[in-house]
């Protein structure tokens, strides 16, 4: 068996730990005495390791992967998650709740387009930082966007449609949508205030 | 998001409070719809609304257009900067008519 601890390595593990001994006290001891070999494994070989392979990247930084179903209700979660996010990471309330909307309405379009407003799929966020960016990569496996239809609307229009693409790209740095294996991908970048690439401008 | 509404000043003033997204938004495009057809005047009182998502301004939109098709006056006020910007960043700021004041609103 694996042992993945700390996301930054793992440790192979003899399943022979796991075998109980005979009877309900001897299970118990049993699996005390695998979560303390678990955890003697674990400091010898943070002991033992070079710091390089366990140090975080500098600075502040997020690698994050979640799931969740294609469901209305979870959109103030993740809208308070973004947000407690990018203050936290230096952007300002204003452009931090701008962030927050553009991955929002690239969310609920996920729902809206790609599934139809049903609340049973599956939609993965992943959440992580490149060395002058914040990164949104949101994947899908319901129906593939229409690329004519991606279209930002016309100013002043009474249309009431087309906000969520017009707010996503004027918002964030660098849009991409592509289909890959496991669905319908969109990434969404905005680099970090007071960048060079921030301050050059968007891609 | 909690929906209330009042008359003042010959307008029903309905008030919201709370998020307006893409939950919320059907409950409110049908009050206001309802709203139109009750009155001359129609005002939004947004003071207490923290988020707007494109839905909401989608909904709002329909209103305008609910409220032209039946000549009736809607006005958009109270607006927090939160609010304010999703209306500049969608470009709708101008369509509206928005005041900063209730009393404002009912004078307008």
């Amino acid at each position: 068996m694996f042992w993945n601890y700390d996301g930054y390595g793992e440790a192979r593990f003899s399943r022979a730990a796991f075998i109980p001994r005979k009877g309900s006290a001897g299970i118990t001891n049993s699996i005390r005495d695998a979560f303390l070999k678990l955890l003697k494994v674990r400091q010898t070989l943070l002991g033992k390791m070079d710091k390089s392979e366990v140090a975080p990247p500098a600075g502040m930084y997020i690698d994050a992967k979640i799931v969740i179903s294609s469901d209305v209700r979870f959109l103030p979660v993740v809208r308070h998650t973004i947000g407690n996010l990018t203050t936290e990471m230096g952007w300002n309330e204003s452009d931090s709740r701008a962030i927050t909307l553009a991955v929002e309405e690239a969310l609920t379009n996920k729902i809206r387009h790609a599934y139809h407003g049903k609340d049973d799929g599956r939609i993965q966020m992943e959440i992580r930082t490149e060395p002058d960016a914040l990164v949104f990569q949101l994947t899908d496996q319901g129906e593939a966007p229409d690329p004519a239809l991606i279209c930002a609307r016309r100013e002043g229009s009474l249309t009431p449609g087309g906000f969520g693409t017009h707010i996503i790209r004027d918002v964030m740095d660098k849009v991409v949508y592509e289909t890959v294996d496991e669905g319908n991908q969109l990434t969404l970048k905005k680099y970090m205030p007071g960048t060079g690439r921030a301050l050059a401008g968007s891609e | 998001m909690n929906v209330s509404h009042r008359t003042s000043h010959g307008a029903l003033v309905i008030d919201v409070n709370g998020d307006i997204d893409m939950e919320e938004s059907p409950a409110l495009r049908a009050v206001l719809f309802d709203a139109m057809k009750e009155g001359p005047k129609v005002a939004l009182n947004l003071s207490e609304i923290r988020y707007i998502d494109s839905s909401g301004i989608a909904v709002l939109l329909e209103a305008l257009r609910e409220s032209q098709r039946l000549s009736r006056a809607f006005v958009l006020f109270g607006m927090s900067k939160a609010v304010h910007d999703v209306f500049k960043l969608t470009h709708v700021i101008k369509i509206f008519q928005v005041a900063d004041t209730e009393e404002q609103a009912l004078s307008a």
